[in-house]
């Protein structure tokens, strides 16, 4: 019978996928052509300001896909914009943390990078500098007084630092404010074997951080160009690009900007693009990528997928159509005329979810079937959830480029503070994101179980090298954690007056470098200094949005609230000895009902008590919603600046008694001590939790038993 | 005489297959219904449907909750896995004639070796034929609703397999086959296959017996912490049972047929 039923199916499932292959639609792919400009139309793009401009450059690359190497030379010109005079530059060569076991890089990382793992294969990556040459300009060699043909080449000196990540290059003479400098340089960049964004696999190739990149001269501080280590990321001047590609012919690129050029000879394909106001420059190839084009308000959007995950296209598209219109109406207009996704092959995983100008690359989404999806799992996040956050990086980094390496919560926080909000205007207020038959995970109780453990023991506003790997929580702590305490403000806050306050700061600083500072002083000034909580007419009850952010981002401090204790006592009564008109003492009728437990009085015979407990060290407003035997609802706001507080109802007897009942306080990951019943509604309810999974245990049980039995 | 006509003639067979089961499972969720309560009072949820996000923060902040389910699942599996091995003997006696209990009894423990090792015979065959099944339908999950054939082909491959365990069982039980050679649990296969008759009725009744199953948990996840939902759960169970009686009866009425002795 096995070998029957063996042979038969082994007939069977060829035919079936055969069948499947011939029923599947073939896509037919819209022609959409490459826009003209690397930049919309001035109407759609919003401002984009000439004196961001500082950092252009002419690259060309030739790829040896056999060797994973890419022949390449860089022609920089770079302007001072800042008011001191510089005499050398800083280069990046990012490409060198991968050369060897003791860079900063492997030395952070262990040769691990979240999921993925160096190989021996292709293990090492490198960048080697081997010429550097400064263009004299005309204008520079009048200057000196000196005659001779309009552009002519000298030889500079350069040296790798002692971390090899970066380089000094020594300029012959000083570059003053307002001044321009072009170096021309020549790199030889070895791909590793891809596990941390950048590399190859078979035959995808991932090219980022492949050439040498200067750094950013800022006006206080002077040259910023930081050793690569595990959690830095990525921070530079904009500038314009023009990019010559020089690849295999049958490789199919997707790169930064627009292509301008396509000229195929020889067995390989020559690739120009263009980029305008970007500060970094990526492009992929891979023979096997399929191509998916579409268009939304004139920006084209283009997947390079794999064959066998076409199918994903269409869900990568819509997220990404439904992102780009809440991006541009809640943060601003999108600048460029290009979105480019790119889905690394499966055992290229580490090249997914990276950011960079109009191009990045995205997860696949789980491979869970449909029919499974409909019926007992489903879930929203794989995937799909990368390509909202990448794409969220081209504000977030893309055109408002903070110092990711010295405040990742800038960029990373921030960023998954837009998705967050993203997730909500698509799916509407407190949507779910795996679903169990009907029982469902939400976002906000994925985001509260992400920021308990270990995401707690460190302050968020930290460079990025001063979190350990191996701690483990910079994920937690940056991006989650970061996420609570602006979805909290804002909740706290109001969300108009806060999208309102958030947008300012992104009209100011787009195209900028913002500090955490900057946004930290526009949400102060637009949401004001204090923001009274309380109702109309009430007493003041006020959120200090500066000192909330202050405990929120440098400290360590935990919001926890709980009801430490709900119960209903004996009114008071008037009964006793008393002072009557003549002076005599009068009365001393013995009290009534005193021994007549309190569960047992008449309702308006108890004075209600609810003692609310602020159990962490974060102080911040906090309410509480307290119902009433009497069917009566109130809410009140308590400033939370005492550990205890006490609240008492006279002549009414409390129920139930919930702290923060609308959910505001998304930094307050412990929730089940919020919501606080009387002895009596208790032995009446249960807790809510006890039954369904004492019944779940049950089931289970018989299940296993049924399953095993007769 | 029908195979549920057999089973419902043997009452006292039902109760204490049942009652085995309902206390088991009784005890073991009284476990987690006491540790869950004791770890939350005196708070109360308004889940507001938030009940998955509410039980991870309970597990988060109470490792051994989680725990505590996972030796329910063990604890249930072990128990009616030996229980099905001990009590295989009885329930084919009883199910073929009416037998005084001190005799089932004694069954229970003189044809234990014999059915113990049939069944493992029969579990590694289950193995590798359940393993083959999986590597030619694995590919299909990837195809959207073609995914669901291979769910299919593994439910009546399984379906197929517990005819057959029944059958072997029925062979050394009753008819003195060789329990502690491989080759009962073998032919047992084929003639489960080359008997529609005997091999339809009992995947009819294996299914319904899994529905049941399955449904039992389905129950108590959809209508998690509504009051009553524990007494379907049970009675699904309760039909479960009567059915997986019924199925092993189907086997016992086609050694009748092979043979044409009681
Ligand atoms: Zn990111």
């Amino acid at each position: 019978m096995f070998e029957g039923l063996g042979s038969r199916a082994r007939l069977v499932a060829p035919v079936l996928l055969a069948l499947l292959a011939a029923c599947a639609p073939t896509p037919d792919p819209p022609s959409i052509p490459e826009p003209t400009s690397a930049l919309r139309p001035a109407p759609d793009r919003g401002p984009v300001p000439a004196d961001a401009r500082i950092a252009d450059y002419e690259l060309e690359a030739r790829l040896d896909a056999e060797a994973h190497r890419i022949e390449g030379s860089a022609r920089l010109t770079w302007r001072n914009t800042t008011s001191r005079t510089v005499d050398s530059l800083p280069f990046h060569l990012y490409m060198n943390g991968f050369r060897a076991e003791d860079t900063a890089w492997m030395a952070t990382s262990r040769g691990n990078h979240r999921r993925s793992a160096q190989s021996e294969e292709g293990a090492w990556g490198f960048i080697d500098v081997t010429a550097v040459r400064l263009e004299e300009s005309a204008a520079l060699r009048v200057a000196g007084g000196v005659e001779g043909p309009a552009v002519e080449t000298v030889e500079l000196v350069w040296s790798e630092d002692a971390e090899p990540s970066t380089m000094t290059v020594d300029l012959p003479r000083p570059v003053g404010p307002g001044e321009s400098v072009t170096v021309q340089l020549d790199f030889t960049t070895q791909l590793p074997r891809v596990f941390a964004r950048t590399g190859f696999f078979e035959d995808f190739h991932a090219a980022g951080q492949w050439y040498p990149k200067i750094g950013v001269l800022e006006e206080e501080a002077g040259w910023q160009a930081h050793a690569f280590s595990l959690f830095d990321e990525f921070y530079a001047d904009f500038g314009n690009y023009r990019v010559m590609l020089d690849v295999p012919e049958d490789m199919i690129v997707g790169a930064t900007g627009i292509r301008t050029v396509e000229e195929v000879s020889e067995g390989r394909k020559r690739l120009t693009y263009e980029a305008e106001m970007v500060h970094d420059f990526a492009w992929m190839a891979d023979p096997d990528f399929v191509e998916l084009l579409a268009e939304h308000n004139g920006v084209r959007i283009r997947q390079l997928i794999q064959p066998e995950r076409v199918a994903d296209g269409e869900i990568h598209l819509d997220t990404q159509i439904a992102a780009l219109d809440i991006y541009e109406s809640r943060y601003g207009p999108y600048p460029w005329s290009t979105i480019t996704i790119v889905h690394p092959p499966a055992g290229a995983e580490g090249a997914g979810g990276m950011e960079y100008p109009t191009l990045f690359t995205t997860g696949d989404r789980a491979a869970i079937p449909g029919w499974l999806r409909a019926s007992v799992f489903d879930e929203r996040m794989s995937g799909v959830v990368v390509t909202i956050h990448e794409f969220g990086h081209q504000y977030f980094q893309g055109m408002l480029a903070s110092r990711e390496h010295l405040e990742p919560w800038l960029d990373e926080g921030i960023n998954t503070t837009s998705n967050v909000l993203a997730a909500t205007d698509v799916l509407g207020e407190d949507p779910w994101i795996s679903r169990f038959l009907t029982q469902k995970l939400y976002l906000r109780d994925f985001l509260r179980s992400a920021i308990r453990g270990r995401a707690t023991v460190e302050p968020i506003d930290r460079p990025a090298r001063a979190f350990e790997s191996v701690v483990g929580n910079y994920g937690s702590t940056i991006y989650s954690r970061t996420a609570a305490v602006m979805m909290t403000l804002r909740n706290l806050a109001g969300t108009e007056a806060y999208d309102r306050a958030f947008r300012v700061y992104c009209d100011t600083w787009r195209f900028r470098h913002p500090r955490g500072d900057d946004l930290e002083q526009t949400l102060v000034a637009e949401l004001g200094d204090r923001i009274n909580l309380a109702p109309a007419g009430g007493e003041a009850v006020e959120l200090d949005v500066r000192e909330y952010l202050e405990q929120a981002l440098r400290t360590t401090r935990q919001v926890d609230f709980r009801v430490e204790r709900i119960t209903n006592r004996r009114r008071l009564g008037e009964t006793g000895w008393r002072r009557g008109a003549g002076g005599k003492l009068e009365g001393g009728d013995p009290p009534a009902d005193l021994e007549t437990p309190a569960r047992e009085l008449a309702d308006d015979g108890v004075d209600g008590v609810v003692v609310v407990h602020r159990a962490g060290a974060f102080e911040v407003p906090v309410e509480m919603r307290v119902e009433f035997a009497d069917g009566g609802v109130e809410r009140l706001i308590w400033d939370g600046r005492d550990r205890i507080e006490v609240f008492e109802w006279p002549g009414r007897r409390v129920e139930r008694a919930t702290l923060d009942p609308d959910h505001k306080l998304l930094l307050e990951w412990r929730r089940l001590d919020n919501t606080a019943v009387t002895a009596s509604v208790y032995d009446e309810e249960g807790d809510g939790l006890s039954r369904p999974l004492g019944d779940l245990a049950e089931a289970l049980s018989l299940a296993l038993m049924g399953s095993f039995g007769p | 005489m029908t195979a549920l006509r057999r089973v419902l003639r043997a009452p006292g067979l039902i109760v204490l297959v049942v009652a085995i089961q309902l206390v088991v499972a009784l005890i073991l969720g009284s476990g987690v219904r006491a540790a869950v309560g004791a770890s939350l009072v005196p708070y109360s949820l308004a889940t507001d449907g938030h009940l998955l996000g509410a039980t991870f923060e309970l597990f988060g902040d109470h490792p051994g909750l989680p725990v505590g389910f996972r030796q329910v699942a063990v604890g249930s599996s072990a128990i009616a896995l030996v229980l099905w091995i001990l009590l295989a003997a009885p329930v084919i006696h009883r199910l073929r004639s009416k037998t005084p209990a001190a005799r089932l009894a004694a069954l229970a423990f003189s044809q234990l070796p014999a059915i113990g090792v049939t069944t493992l015979w029969h579990l590694a065959l289950r193995i590798v034929l359940l393993a083959a099944l999986g590597l030619l339908t694995a590919p299909l999950l990837d195809h959207g609703a073609w995914g669901l054939l291979g769910v299919a082909a593994t439910a009546v491959a399984l379906a197929i397999s517990t005819c057959a365990l029944d059958l072997a069982r029925c062979h050394v039980v009753l008819h003195g086959a060789r329990g502690f050679h491989y080759s009962t649990a073998l032919r047992a296969y084929r003639e489960a296959v080359r008997r529609p008759a005997v091999l339809v009725p009992s995947m009819l009744l294996s299914f319904g017996q899994w529905t049941c199953v399955a449904g039992a948990v389905a129950v108590a996840m959809v209508m998690a912490g509504a009051g009553g939902t524990i007494w379907l759960v049970r009675g699904l169970a309760v039909l479960g049972v009567v059915l997986g009686l019924t199925r092993v009866a189907v086997a016992v009425e086609a050694g009748f047929d092979r043979t044409g002795r009681g």
